[in-house]
């Protein structure tokens, strides 16, 4: 476990589950298995729409490129083909090009959101203290879309 | 050749064909490896005559969408048209296992959006078309002989 009590209490049930995740040796992995959770996969795209729109809005979209190499690089996985482009699709969807992903199945979505949710605890991984406020507005924002 | 059917149109008419609408877009379908070839590389120059290296995406985007919604009937997706795209800008992009007919459908439809959006003349776009030829034509192997009299002679034996 990476998070502490402090960050524990702060979060709801269902946040509460994804820093649980966030903390596990495969993030990504115990991520994708909250899949049965409507609360806790609701909250994990908000998180990824946050975590995405703060890390490449204003940025040159090729810049999305290069972090998908890299991410599915840190994953052993292949870079060149179409999980990376899948992969940018659904970032770049998120940053305000909704088409460019309408193809993807939705299992298919949520796979390669948990990869760059899991990605934000990638060793040295952001503040704790950042965690918390990226999955609070996370909160708020599923609760509002409720 | 059939002597009933008429011999498949060149790519250049193709592309003017296509950009004026007169052709359905499943229609071109390249008919041979070389066919593609010289498609791929005519895309190629279209691409470089249109952008730069270091374009915005968003104008290739807009360029790609254009593409896209003129040609709705052909389906093509945008994100893998915008990755040939860059890719033929020389971006290293993942552009593997984009499937044959796929990347022919965006070669074809896409440089003849280009051709529009240049506003290129009939003579221009053949002109673009010869020198796809030219380059996809196969660089002869040199032949096994080699010219005797060239060679420097060898050193006399001690």
């Amino acid at each position: 476990m990476v998070q502490n009590g402090t960050l524990v209490q702060t979060a709801t049930a269902a946040g509460r589950h994804v820093l649980d995740a966030l903390g596990e040796e495969h993030p990504a992995r115990s991520l994708s298995r909250l899949s049965d959770s409507p609360g806790a996969v609701r909250l994990l795209r908000e998180l990824f729409t946050v975590a995405v729109r703060r890390s490449f809005v204003g940025r040159d979209p090729r810049d999305v490129t290069g972090y998908v190499r890299d991410l599915l690089e840190y994953q052993s996985m292949p870079t060149g083909g179409a999980l990376a482009r899948e992969a940018e699709a659904v970032i770049r969807s998120a940053v305000g090009e909704p088409d460019l992903a309408y193809r993807i199945p939705d299992l298919r979505r949520f796979e390669l959101i948990c990869y760059v949710v899991g990605d934000l605890v990638r060793p040295p991984g952001i503040p704790p203290a950042h965690l918390i406020d990226l999955v609070e507005q996370a909160e708020r924002r599923a609760e509002r879309a409720r | 050749m059939s002597a009933v059917f008429p011999p498949p149109p060149r790519l250049g008419h193709l592309l003017q064909a296509v950009s004026r609408q007169d052709v359905p877009a499943r229609l071109g379908a390249p008919l041979s490896d070389t066919e593609r070839r010289v498609w791929e590389i005519a895309f190629g120059l279209m691409v470089r005559r249109r952008f730069l290296t270091d374009s915005p995406l968003a104008e290739i985007g807009r360029s790609v969408a254009t593409a896209v919604h003129f040609h709705a009937a052909a389906a093509l997706p945008a994100l893998d048209a915008e990755m040939l795209v860059r890719e033929a800008l020389g971006e290293k992009v993942p552009v593997e296992d984009i499937d044959a007919t796929v990347r022919s459908g965006v070669h074809l439809l896409l440089s003849a959006s280009l051709a529009d959006e240049l506003a290129m003349t009939d003579g221009e776009l053949d002109d673009l078309v010869k020198q796809a030829e030219e380059l996809a034509a196969p660089i002869p192997e040199p032949s096994g002989e080699e010219d005797v009299s060239s060679r420097s002679a060898p050193p006399d034996a001690p």
